[in-house]
């Protein structure tokens, strides 16, 4: 058969593939794993049985999948309709979940080197991703391509991010990793459509912030908040 | 002399050697565009006995542009090539001024570099709507977000590809990208699926459908799997389009550098690989 090479052209509407509702988010079905944590109440509990005390010993390899260059991995794979998405720092990376087989990645250039990365959240067709110079980054679940990224914070004052973000109505919730460098951390909300900011919350109030009073003098600059 | 005395010594000496070591002569006349211009006028009178015109490949002397890694990458590298010739080869001295070979030396890195290194005539915003509009592209390739994802995400092409390797993307048959074979696969239940396989083997089939749906099959859940032998890239945009939109397309294809990937590096490596 012939593939007809022009035809493609003129389907001029890009169809956008809903992959993961909010219902589904919420639901936690345990034929996916959707959350880094499982679920938004963070059981980490899968409700699939077919590993159980009776089989554990007889449980074989049935994959492999080399993750390139890696020297050690902190992510949980996320999976979502039979596509597996792992990461490292700067790297994501989607596989066919039966095979093990790579149908995309993505890698960010140029690569600040620093990790871990703990893995993605998905919503919609979009797959998302914190890194090393502290950006949150947006996926086509589909095809890897970059929709939209937006800056969290200034890499080159220390801050990075390797925290999994979590998607909570329409909003990506992303921190940043400060305080094992004696920098303020802060939690960020973005629209998961467009990338814009809608809130940050501080943790350490600023002078101002609601708490602040609490805080002595200039105390409130070094006192990190926020675990990575 | 204890030995105190002679390690001073030994990094005094060091020290010296280190400060004797001459600078690389650098390109005293830049690489503005009119350099560059001037450089490629003196380029084609003079190398084009044995290089091809404008960099390319001749009779008896490669091409000199971006589609394979050189020996010799530096401005005081390729000064010394054409100012002396290379030993050895049939590469002779140009016998140019030192002026005219700093033009050309910035000629020919010029038309070392990415397409976004270029100044390309055209008008950019007019090519991204002929990108959206009458050449099509917008339903298979994405740039910065908003597109198809059927051919490769083309937010960074101008920093990725020589800029004639753009132009004959657009305008000749070029082999098909990894991850983008043209694919039609029949289930066992005789439904025809059609895209691009991202990923193949003897086992499984990870297809994309013009839809930008992902279809992950095994073997034996498929009756039949058809590759198209063509790239489902058309290359005829200096035909079906005019003159000054494929223009202002190449334009625009140039200017999307995203991300700064450099295919050369263009260091001061006097030996490349």
């Amino acid at each position: 058969m012939r593939i007809q090479r022009f035809a493609i052209l003129t389907c001029s509407a890009v169809a956008l593939i809903a992959q993961v509702s909010d219902m589904q988010l919420r639901e936690a079905n345990s034929a996916n794993w959707l959350h880094y944590n499982g679920s938004y109440d963070s059981r980490r509990h899968s409700a699939l049985n077919q590993v159980n005390t009776t089989t554990v010993d007889a449980l074989v390899p049935k994959w492999v999948f080399h993750v390139p260059g890696a020297t050690h991995l902190e992510t949980v794979p996320i999976v979502v309709d039979g596509v597996m998405y792992v990461t490292q720092p700067n790297e994501v990376y989607a596989l066919d979940a039966r095979s093990g087989r790579q149908i995309w990645d993505y890698r960010r250039i140029p690569a600040r080197q620093k990790g871990p990365n703990r893995g993605v959240a998905v919503w919609h067709d979009k797959v998302y991703i914190t890194t090393p110079d502290a950006y949150l980054i947006a996926l086509n679940a589909a095809s890897g391509n970059v929709i939209w990224e937006t800056k969290l914070a200034e890499a080159n004052d220390g801050y990075w991010s390797p925290a999994a973000p979590l998607v909570v109505n329409g909003k990506v919730i992303a921190g940043i990793a400060p305080s094992d460098h004696g920098l303020n951390g802060f939690l960020d909300a973005y629209d998961a459509t467009t990338g814009e900011r809608l809130w940050r919350f501080n943790p350490i109030p600023r002078p101002g912030e609601a708490g602040s009073e609490t805080w002595a003098g200039d105390s409130w600059k070094q006192a990190a908040g926020i675990p990575g | 002399m204890n030995r105190l005395s002679s390690v001073s010594l030994l990094f005094v000496v060091a020290a010296f050697l280190a400060s004797a070591q001459p600078e690389k002569p650098k390109n005293p006349l830049g690489d503005s565009l009119q350099i560059v211009a001037e450089g490629q006028a003196i380029y084609n009178k003079t190398c084009t006995g044995c290089h091809g015109r404008d960099g390319g490949e001749g009779d008896r002397a490669p091409s000199l542009d971006a589609n394979r890694r050189y020996f010799r990458l530096s401005e005081a590298a390729i000064f010394e090539a054409v100012k002396n010739g290379i030993a050895g080869t049939a590469m002779p001295s140009s016998g140019l001024p030192d002026k005219e070979v700093w033009k050309t030396v910035a000629f020919i890195r010029n038309i070392r570099g990415t397409a976004s290194d270029n100044i390309v005539p055209g008008n950019v915003q007019s090519g991204m709507a002929v990108f959206t509009g009458t050449g099509g592209c917008v339903s298979c390739h994405m740039i910065r977000g908003q597109g198809g994802t059927i051919g490769p995400d083309l937010s960074s092409i101008g920093a990725q590809v020589s800029l004639k390797k753009l132009q004959d993307s657009l305008t000749k048959e070029r082999p098909i990208p990894n991850g983008y074979r043209p694919v039609s696969v029949t289930t066992l239940k005789g439904e025809t699926i059609q895209g691009v396989a991202r990923n193949s083997d003897a086992f499984s089939i990870q297809l994309l459908d013009r839809s930008g749906k992902l279809h992950m099959f095994d073997r034996q859940e498929l009756q039949g799997v058809m590759y198209g032998e063509h790239s489902l890239m058309p290359h005829d945009f200096d035909k079906r389009l005019t003159s000054e939109e494929y223009r202002d397309l190449i334009a625009m294809l140039s200017s999307q550098a995203r991300t700064k990937v450099k295919m050369i590096q263009q260091g001061e490596n006097e030996v490349g690989r």
